[in-house]
């Protein structure tokens, strides 16, 4: 085993195991599918921000 | 002409030095922004001598005066005079001493000790600020920051001094106009930064000027004089200087700030489009488009504010105030966020009501290997964050939400800041072969620094981008490894899925 893959299973071991059955039970597993869901739809919305439109880029900029 | 002359600073001093070098009238200076602005600097820095080079050379001036000037039919003058501005009193004769005196206490120690900058004054009507450099305003306990500043070599007179600042100047409107000042100032940052020639005013404007512009006959079709640029224009001459422009839509608070703090950061001077209206009596009054070279920010909020469903805690969102080099108002000036229904930065433009500078667009001149937009880390980072966020909430529910800092840096600045700041931390990150230009992203619980997560910049965006993790506290991994398994394939985000794959634990034999 090298050492990275032993980091990760070190990291598992910090959590109690109640949330390991909260995480693998169906409010668990609704409430990450929700986050997941959540996120996406900022992101698309960030996305659609961030495009410019015609009339942005040949606005004079004359001041 | 004498070669220098010293007066005690004061508003008037200042004026009349102004007038003496250039082609303007007191009254004309008195109109300007810029005498309102630079005796409030003048003031906040501590402002007691001016020191008046006479026949100055400036590249700048030269450069435009070539191409423009010297073939008017009136004659201009091709010499400036430099002002440099100290804290500290002292007389002609105290200087004069210290030229022919090597053993005089007034030496060049205690005048580097009182420094505060330069303003070059261009022997021109009305448009006459040239070339400055003056320091900032003082940290205040790290709410102010400008990344950007670099050192300007002064020779004064034999004495060798310098400013750390990044230099300014005013339009001349012939030569130059709003747009093309700041892409001089922002090209005084990334040619340090980049290593490419910084080209003068004229220069810049000849180079946006190739194309033709959309917009006829808002903006005139004519290179010189100059009456303005487009978003497109000012790409081409970014192109000019060999780097790339980066272009986005800043009509959000939220885009604004995140992405001009994860570049600033990196010392590159994103330019600032925007529209400034003049509000009278609940009316709008368009008063024209405008850009500024972004030099600073001030994180005044002292907490982030959560963003979208999930409440991503983002530490650009402390942002309460940018600083900008305006070439009508002056060098750092302050826009602030007004935080109201509209979008839009206070400024220091005066109207017959109150001007709002409402944001267009975001200009960035990038290194070509520079390939990874901000916003692909952060997007990767938001999704991270709102998965974890509920589990974070059930596993250490006292843990405190993270505040995630997500900016550019190189591995150079990065692994000084790991000697510099946090070596007890993450030593071991150093010894690490990491490539030039990174986007790090570091996570905070409260004031706990928990995780750092490094991206290659300079990859491809199909590909996983993270090359380094630093784990300094446990907490963060292991839920990003617990969570692996149920969020896999189901992200839509590359980086996002290669942060979860990364922390993702073995399969067990």
């Amino acid at each position: 085993m090298n050492r990275h893959v032993a980091e990760k299973t070190a990291d598992r071991g910090a959590l109690p195991p109640e949330f390991f059955d909260w995480l693998n039970s169906a409010a668990g597993q609704f409430a990450v599918q929700s986050a997941v869901k959540n996120s996406q739809s900022a992101v698309k919305g960030l996305d659609d921000e961030r495009q410019l439109n015609p009339e942005q880029l040949h606005v004079p900029i004359t001041l | 002409m004498k070669a220098f002359r010293v007066l005690a600073y004061s508003r008037d001093a200042l004026l009349e030095c102004l007038v003496d070098a250039s082609l303007s009238s007191q009254e004309d200076l008195e109109r300007k922004l810029h005498i309102r602005y630079f005796t409030d600097y003048f003031s906040a820095l501590g402002a007691r001598t001016i020191l008046v080079e006479s026949g100055y050379v400036d590249h700048d001036y030269l450069e435009d005066y070539a191409a423009y000037y010297v073939r008017c039919f009136q004659r201009y003058k091709r010499h400036t005079q430099r002002l440099h501005f100290f804290n500290q009193p002292f007389s002609e004769h105290d200087f004069h001493d210290a030229l022919v005196n090597p053993a005089s206490a007034f030496n060049a120690r205690f005048l580097q000790d009182g420094y505060l900058g330069f303003v070059v004054v261009k022997p021109l009507p009305q448009t006459i600020i040239g070339r400055t450099c003056l320091i900032t305003y003082p940290a205040d306990g790290g709410r102010r920051s400008f990344p950007i500043l670099r050192d300007y070599p002064v020779n004064l007179f034999g004495f060798n001094l310098k400013v750390a600042s990044l230099a300014f100047q005013e339009q001349d409107t012939v030569v130059a106009a709003c747009a093309t000042s700041a892409l001089w100032s922002c090209f005084q940052g990334t040619g340090k930064l980049f290593q490419h020639a910084i080209p003068s005013p004229v220069e810049i404007t000849k180079a946006a000027t190739d194309h033709v512009p959309e917009s006829l006959p808002a903006t005139s079709a004519r290179a010189l004089p100059n009456s303005g640029l487009t978003a497109t224009q000012m790409a081409l001459a970014i192109r000019n200087v060999g780097l790339e422009p980066y272009i986005l839509s800043t009509t959000s608070t939220y885009i604004l700030n995140s992405t001009l703090y994860a570049y600033l950061k990196c010392k590159i001077p994103p330019i600032l489009g925007f529209q400034l209206y003049d509000l009278v009596a609940g009316v709008e009054h368009l008063i024209g488009g405008h850009a500024v070279a972004l030099t600073g920010f001030s994180t005044g909020i002292s907490k982030p504010k959560p963003f979208g469903p999930s409440g991503f805690l983002l530490r650009a969102s402390r942002i309460d105030k940018v600083y900008a080099h305006d070439d009508q108002v002056g060098p750092f000036s302050r826009m602030e966020h007004a935080f109201s229904t509209r979008d839009y930065l206070a400024t220091s433009w005066r109207g017959k009501g109150n001007v709002e500078a409402l944001p267009l667009l975001l200009l960035l001149p990038l290194y070509h290997k520079i390939r990874i937009p901000f916003e692909t880390i952060h997007d990767a980072v938001l999704i991270l964050d709102s998965v974890l966020d509920p589990a974070r909430a059930k596993a250490y529910p006292t843990l405190p939400r993270p505040e995630w800092d997500i900016y550019l840096t190189t591995v150079n600045e990065f692994k000084s800041d790991v000697l510099d700041a946090m070596r007890s931390l993450l030593g071991s990150a150093v010894e690490h072969s990491l490539t030039a230009v990174l986007w790090r992203v570091t996570a905070r619980c409260g004031s706990d620094h928990h995780l750092d997560l490094l991206f290659d910049a300079t990859g491809i965006a199909q590909h996983q981008l993270l090359v380094h993790v630093v784990k300094v506290r446990p907490e963060l991994p292991a839920l990003i490894a617990a969570c692996s398994g149920l969020v896999k394939g189901q992200l839509g985000n590359r980086q996002a899925e290669a942060i979860f794959a990364w922390f993702e634990p073995p399969v067990s034999p």
